[in-house]
Parts: structure tokens; C-alpha cells; sequence
């Protein structure tokens, strides 16, 4: 009886005190790339005074440089209390419809993103789950078609939708961003960085907060055209269009196209 | 023999028990709880950027405990369904997540539930309960104390740790053993000498999970993680010393940037007192000795450990106005000296009615930087019969950028008098004058407090704390406080400055608040 219970004892500690060494050699695991059958939505919810967020924008191009900027349709949306506004003195990106996204999530803290509209994470996990969502079908396909009448800010966008798997309700959002843009960032290690190149950075929304509603059945073709009048501070040979359909479970799809 | 029967048998069956523990209720159980409640009613406030989002925030907590001689138990209920601000987002919610169970026999103490326990200064283990922080870390599980003979106590004990509203699905598991030695060595005993030496040991078990170095490479990542502790305490007349030594093995997280070193932390406290002179040198040394149970966690919760943070915590609002937080992750190294002398009555520097001095120094710092300084002297003399007049001045480096995330080295210069008044025999006004001088971050700061007290009931304060330097706003409380037996209610109107939390590698912003307050206390 005695040495039945020495014997439990011996083997509860020895499994608990459990000790996994991992050697040099064996820290990381290959994992084969995902098959890149659709593209992901990665909003990246940013700020100039957040020392971290630089980090969180390595991890993008990290992440670009594997799938591709097509595959990872990254946006950096400037919002929250560690954002600026453009005041007097500086040169702030963050819009007043990105700090209502920043309010809808109830983010509490930054670097923070969402990848196709999933919960709310830190910059360390979104490999793994973009990693998960490129394995998911896509039951629309995106087309835009952009042009801009010369000496006019008004930009045309002419948007296809196509369902190729089920019949898809949901929301269609387009939005403008920005890239390379030389503004004031808050870095790592403390300093500020006048001269830090802000990429992929949203600025506006095309056709409101949350888009328009839209339904397609299996086969069919959904076309819309929309204007916008692209802002004077915009550098147009640095603008995107963004297009994405969602739903309540998270983006279906999503295609970005240049001017 | 069921798994029952063999634990029956190891937990209780020893024959060498010696001490009994449990706590002797003749009139059979006793009967105690405590309520709590603090709520805000925000209002707008567009200069201090406050927005009124709801009606009535409130954190609220209830306790209800049942103690006898055998057996103890104990439940808390917390409404934080509406929490007043400055709380992270999983903080939220409202439930019953404290529930336990004691029994006691012989010698032996066995807890099913959850609680909160601690290994020596806890280095390597601390479970607690800190409601103005958001902290409560406890585990929920079974822990076993067994005082087999005089001088020995040892711990066992394993569970899932409490984050927020959930338990991590990590296991925490750990034992514990302290000796006392001077019951054991009459000699010591006899000197009046006490030595007691400890020594613990932590595991946390935690499944493989997918976390990428990079796009095409994900972390090996172990699944047990260790830590050790050895601890020593010897107090001797007018000395105490306290020694202990903590390591971890490889715990990649998200703190340490998934770093496979080890971690390891050191600390040697000495102190002196007699005849009016007390002395206390500290010094310790910690590298990535963050410990929680869910590796990914960011923000405050989920800490297994806990590591002293070797600074002055100053109690006068402009001396706490940038607060120390010990580094985990990285790591650093901490000094402090504290010297104290009472100097008495009918001397030359004591006066008729003596006088209190006391020096503060602390210093931290890692690799060449200054994470925090602070060296500070206070004066404190009774002037006549009726008025006691306090002094205060603090020179103070604050690495505003290490603990927050932001905003470089804060190098300020604090002078603080307090006086305090006896108006009758009832009556009692105090009252502090604070000043903050630096070029850094906000510029100075004034601050100015009165406080009636008229005994036994009655408290009425009011304070302002106004930035000079930068913003030019106000900011301020005026309240009310009744104490009656068990209960306390304090009223009050205030509005509090926002700030910045960053921690971990990430930033959370605390924000500003204006409304009517209400903070009600009852125990019985």
C-alpha cells in the first residue's frame, strides 16, 4: 500500500517537473506556405505616438514579402489615442472614420489588427491566421476598373462581383489608401522618426462606414459604379482602391487595384 | 483501493502531525463577508476629452465566507458588467469567480477551489487579488499544506489560473517546503536568533500552439516550463537578513519576444532597527523573468509571478504621479537604502516633541540605462501641542518611455509640506502643499489638499491638482466620507487625468474621467 503511494507520488512529480530543453537547432518548424487560393484583408490599426506599431508594420512586410501585396491586402488604419489628427504642427493621418472603426471593435490597446474581420490580435499571431485563412474557399470574386478624368479629382470605380460558390448576402465596402507616405512616427526604441515612410494608410471610404448591402446568387454578376473626389493632399500615383465583400462571419473576399 | 482512498491516506493519514492549525469556533461557525462598491456617473467633459459612454459604471464585489473549526468556505460575487474606466476590455463581466473550500485536520490544510497562495517573496509564485489594478490571478484547483512537525511546512498545489472571466487552459502547478530552523537548533533559539530557509518549485504546463517567427517558420515552443526558488531569512536581535534566488527555464512568449534564454532574478534585503534608527539596504537582479500561464498573453493579467519593484511607494498624489512598475521581460537591476532615526523629545534636534527624519534612495537600471531614480527626504516634527508640520523634498528620474512606452526620461524636483492641526478635541485639518518642477513631459504641477476630520464619523476633503507647465487644467475632487461600525460611504465629485499604459510591448490608453463618485464599504 505504502509504496503504491511513493510510487503515485514519484510519478505525478516526475510528470509535473516535466522539462521541455529545445535546443538551437530545433526552435523553428517549417511550415509549408499556404496555397494563396484567395486574398486577405489585414487592418492594421495604428498610431504615430505608438512606439510599437512600427513593429507591427515589419510584420506586414514580413508577410507581403512571402504571399504577395495581391494576397495580403493590407491597411493601415491611423485611429485610437495613440493616433494624430493633422493639427498645426503636424502631419496626422488618422480620420475621423477610423477612430469610429477603432470604437465598433472596442480595441483597448495597439498594435492591434483584424484579419478578415476576425476577432481582434497582436501583431505575433496574425501569421498563423492568415496562415488559416488562406485555406478558406472564396465564394465571390472581386474586379475593379478605375479612371480618373485628367485635371479632375473625381475618380471613377466601376466594381464587378461575381458568385462562384453559393448565394453570397453580405456588405460590399471600398475604401481609398495611401502609400509611402513621409510623416512623423514614434519608434521603438523611444526616438521620433520625422522622415518614417507610412504604408498602404487608409484614407477614406468610398461608400460609407460600413458599404452597401449586397446579394448575388451562384453565377450571377453584381456591377456597381461609384465617384469619389480624391483630396488635393493625396498623392494620386500612390492611391489604391480597396474592395472587399463581408459578412457577419468575416470578409469573403477582397482585390486592390491602383490608379 | 480508490484514488480517493490513496489520497485520503496521503493527505491526512500522517501520524507524525504535530501542530494543529485549524482555529477553535466554540459557538460552531462563524459567519463574515464584506461588500463593495464603487460606482461613477460620468458626465462630458470636452476639455479633458471625456466622453460619457453609459450612465453608471461601478465595480462591485461581494464576499460571503463561513468559518468553523474544521472546515472553512467562501464565495465572492463581482458585478463589473459597467466598470468604471481604466480597465482592460476582458475585464468586463459579472459572475461568481471566487469559490473555496477548507478543511483542516491534524495537521494537515487541503483547499478545493480557488485561492490565492505565494513561495517566499514570489519570484517564482504569487497569486493575488489587487482590485484597483484589474488583478486577480488566482488559481482554481486544489492545494494541500501539511505542517508535519514543528518548524515544517510544505505545499502542494495545481490549477488553472483565473483571466478575467476565464481560466487559462495552461496548468500551474508547484510545491513548496520551509523550515524553520531555530526550532530545531535550541542554541538559535535560545540567542533569539531565527533562521528559516525555503525552497519551492513551479511548473507550468501549456499545450504546443501556432505562433510564426516568420511566414514560413512557426516556434517549437515547450510545453513545460520550470522554475526554482531557494530562499533564506535570518533575523537576529536587531538585523534581519533575507536572501533568495529564482530561476526559469526556456519560456518563449510574447514578452520576451519568444526568446528561449532562461530567466533568472536575485535579491538580498538587509535591515537594521534600534533605538530610533532604522536602516533597510535592498539590491536585486531579474532578466526575463516574466512567468504567466498563457504565453501569448499581453497586459496585466495571467502572471504566475511577481517580482518586487525595490522603489519608495509614495502615498502623496504628486510624489506617485510617475510610478515605478518592475521591468519583467527584460530585466534590470534595483537598489535601495532607507535610512529613518526618531529623534527625541527635549534635544537639540528633536525639540519638545521629538522629530522623525528619513532618507530615501532607490535606483534601477539595466544595461547602462536608468529605468528610475528617486532619492527623497522627509521631515516630520510636532511644532506645539496641537500642530504637526511635515516636509518633504524628492529628486526623481523617471523613464517615462520604459514603463509607458513613450515620452522619454522625466527629471523632476518635488517639495511637499503637510500640516496637520488638532482644531479640538474632535476636529482634526490637514492640509498639503505639493509642487512639481520639470521640463519634461506636462511641466510642473501644483497641488493643494484640505481635510476636516471630525471624529468618529465624519471626513470632508477636497483637492486640486493643476498642470502648470502645459495644459493649464484642473484637476479635482470634493467628497464626503461617513464611517458608522461596519459600513463606510464616501460621496464625492472629481475628474481624473488620462494617461497611458504600456506594457509588454504594447500601449493601453487609460482615459480621462469627470462625474459624481460613490464608493460604499460594508464588512461584518
Amino acid at each position: 500500500m505504502r509504496k503504491a503511494i511513493y510510487l503515485n507520488i514519484c510519478i505525478a512529480g516526475l510528470l509535473l517537473a516535466a522539462c521541455s530543453h529545445i535546443d538551437n537547432d530545433e526552435r523553428l518548424i517549417y511550415v509549408k506556405p499556404a496555397l494563396t487560393v484567395r486574398s486577405v484583408l489585414l487592418e492594421d490599426f495604428t498610431g504615430q505616438r505608438c512606439i510599437n506599431c512600427p513593429k507591427a508594420s515589419e510584420e506586414i512586410s514580413a508577410l507581403q514579402q512571402q504571399y504577395g501585396e495581391d494576397a495580403i491586402i493590407a491597411v493601415s488604419i491611423h485611429a485610437g489615442p495613440l493616433a494624430m489628427h493633422t493639427d498645426s504642427h503636424f502631419v496626422g493621418l488618422a480620420t475621423d472614420l477610423g477612430d469610429a472603426y477603432f470604437d465598433h471593435w472596442n480595441l483597448d490597446y495597439q498594435p492591434v489588427g483584424l484579419i478578415d474581420r476576425s476577432a481582434p490580435m497582436k501583431y505575433s499571431d496574425w501569421s498563423a491566421k492568415i496562415h488559416e485563412e488562406f485555406q478558406k474557399p472564396a465564394p465571390v470574386t472581386i474586379s475593379l476598373a478605375l479612371s480618373v478624368k485628367t485635371a479632375s479629382d473625381l475618380l471613377n470605380i466601376h466594381v464587378t462581383v461575381t458568385s462562384t460558390d453559393g448565394n453570397t448576402s453580405g456588405k460590399l465596402q471600398l475604401w481609398i489608401v495611401e502609400d509611402y507616405i513621409n510623416a512623423f512616427q514614434m519608434m521603438p526604441d523611444g526616438t521620433k522618426n520625422d522622415d518614417y515612410i507610412h504604408r498602404h494608410v487608409f484614407r477614406t471610404s468610398v461608400n460609407g462606414t460600413w458599404g452597401d448591402d449586397v446579394s448575388i446568387n451562384e453565377g450571377y454578376v453584381l456591377e456597381r459604379d461609384y465617384q469619389v473626389t480624391l483630396s488635393g493632399d493625396w498623392k494620386r500615383e500612390n492611391l489604391s482602391v480597396i474592395a472587399f465583400v463581408y459578412d457577419a462571419a468575416g470578409v469573403l473576399q477582397v482585390t486592390k487595384k491602383n490608379l | 483501493m480508490s484514488w480517493l482512498r490513496k489520497y485520503y491516506l496521503l493527505l491526512f493519514a500522517s501520524s507524525s502531525c504535530l501542530s494543529v492549525t485549524a482555529q477553535d469556533y466554540p459557538g460552531g461557525v462563524k459567519v463574515s463577508g464584506s461588500l463593495q462598491s464603487d460606482i461613477l456617473i460620468p458626465q462630458n467633459d470636452a476639455e479633458i476629452g471625456t466622453e460619457k459612454t453609459e450612465d453608471f459604471q461601478t465595480n462591485t464585489y461581494a464576499e460571503f465566507m463561513l468559518m468553523s473549526r474544521f472546515i472553512d468556505a467562501g464565495v465572492r460575487m463581482e458585478y463589473l458588467e459597467h466598470p468604471l474606466p481604466g480597465f482592460e476590455n476582458d475585464f468586463k463581466g459579472w459572475g461568481v469567480p471566487h469559490f473555496w473550500v477548507t478543511g483542516r485536520l491534524g495537521c494537515a490544510e487541503v483547499t478545493a477551489g480557488t485561492f490565492y497562495d505565494q513561495f517566499g517573496l514570489g519570484l517564482i509564485f504569487r497569486t493575488y487579488e489587487e482590485r484597483s489594478l484589474g488583478i486577480d490571478n488566482s488559481l482554481l484547483g486544489g492545494r494541500v499544506v501539511v505542517r508535519p512537525m514543528n518548524g515544517l511546512t510544505l505545499k502542494a498545489l495545481s490549477g488553472r489560473q483565473r483571466c478575467y472571466w476565464i481560466w487559462n487552459k495552461g496548468i500551474v502547478s508547484g510545491a513548496d517546503a520551509e523550515v524553520s530552523l531555530s526550532e530545531w537548533i535550541p542554541s538559535l533559539a535560545q540567542r533569539g536568533t531565527e533562521l528559516a530557509v525555503g525552497a519551492s518549485w513551479v511548473n507550468k504546463y501549456e499545450k504546443q500552439e501556432e505562433i510564426f517567427a516568420d511566414p514560413t517558420h512557426q516556434y517549437n515552443l515547450p510545453e513545460f516550463v520550470n522554475a526554482w526558488e531557494l530562499r533564506a531569512t535570518l533575523n537576529s536581535g536587531s538585523w534581519s537578513l533575507h536572501a533568495e534566488y529564482a530561476n526559469k527555464s526556456q519560456d518563449p512568449s510574447y514578452d520576451n519576444g519568444y526568446s528561449y534564454s532562461h530567466g533568472s532574478a536575485m535579491l538580498l534585503s538587509g535591515s537594521y532597527s534600534k533605538n530610533g534608527l532604522s536602516l533597510l539596504l535592498q539590491a536585486k537582479r531579474s532578466e526575463n523573468m516574466s512567468f504567466r500561464s498563457m504565453r501569448s498573453m499581453i497586459g496585466t493579467s495571467s502572471f504566475i509571478n511577481y517580482l518586487p519593484a525595490f522603489t519608495q511607494e509614495h502615498t502623496y498624489a504628486l510624489a506617485a504621479l510617475y510610478p515605478y512598475a518592475t521591468q519583467l521581460a527584460t530585466g534590470e537591476w534595483a537598489w535601495q537604502a532607507v535610512a529613518g532615526y526618531n529623534f527625541k523629545r527635549n534635544t537639540t534636534l528633536g525639540g519638545k516633541y521629538g522629530m522623525n527624519a528619513k532618507l530615501n534612495f532607490s535606483h534601477v537600471k539595466w544595461e547602462g540605462e536608468t529605468y528610475y531614480q528617486d532619492i527623497d527626504i522627509q521631515i516630520s516634527r510636532k511644532l506645539s501641542r496641537d500642530f504637526k508640520l511635515s516636509l518633504m523634498y524628492m529628486n526623481q528620474q523617471y523613464n517615462k518611455t520604459v514603463v509607458e512606452g513613450h515620452g522619454g526620461m522625466v527629471r523632476s524636483n518635488l517639495f511637499i509640506a503637510e500640516g496637520q492641526y488638532k482644531l479640538s478635541r474632535k476636529a482634526v485639518l490637514r492640509s498639503e502643499v505639493q509642487y512639481l518642477t520639470t521640463a519634461d513631459d506636462q511641466g510642473d504641477w501644483f497641488y493643494a489638499l484640505a481635510e476636516l476630520s471630525l471624529t468618529p464619523h465624519w471626513m470632508f476633503t477636497v483637492f486640486d491638482m493643476y498642470n502648470v507647465g502645459e495644459t493649464h487644467i484642473h484637476y479635482y475632487q470634493g467628497g464626503v466620507t461617513f464611517t458608522t461600525a461596519g459600513h463606510r460611504l464616501q460621496i464625492g465629485y472629481d475628474r481624473t487625468r488620462a494617461g497611458y499604459n504600456c506594457s509588454g510591448g504594447v500601449c493601453r490608453y487609460v482615459p480621462s474621467s469627470r462625474g459624481f463618485t460613490m464608493s460604499y464599504n460594508y464588512s461584518f
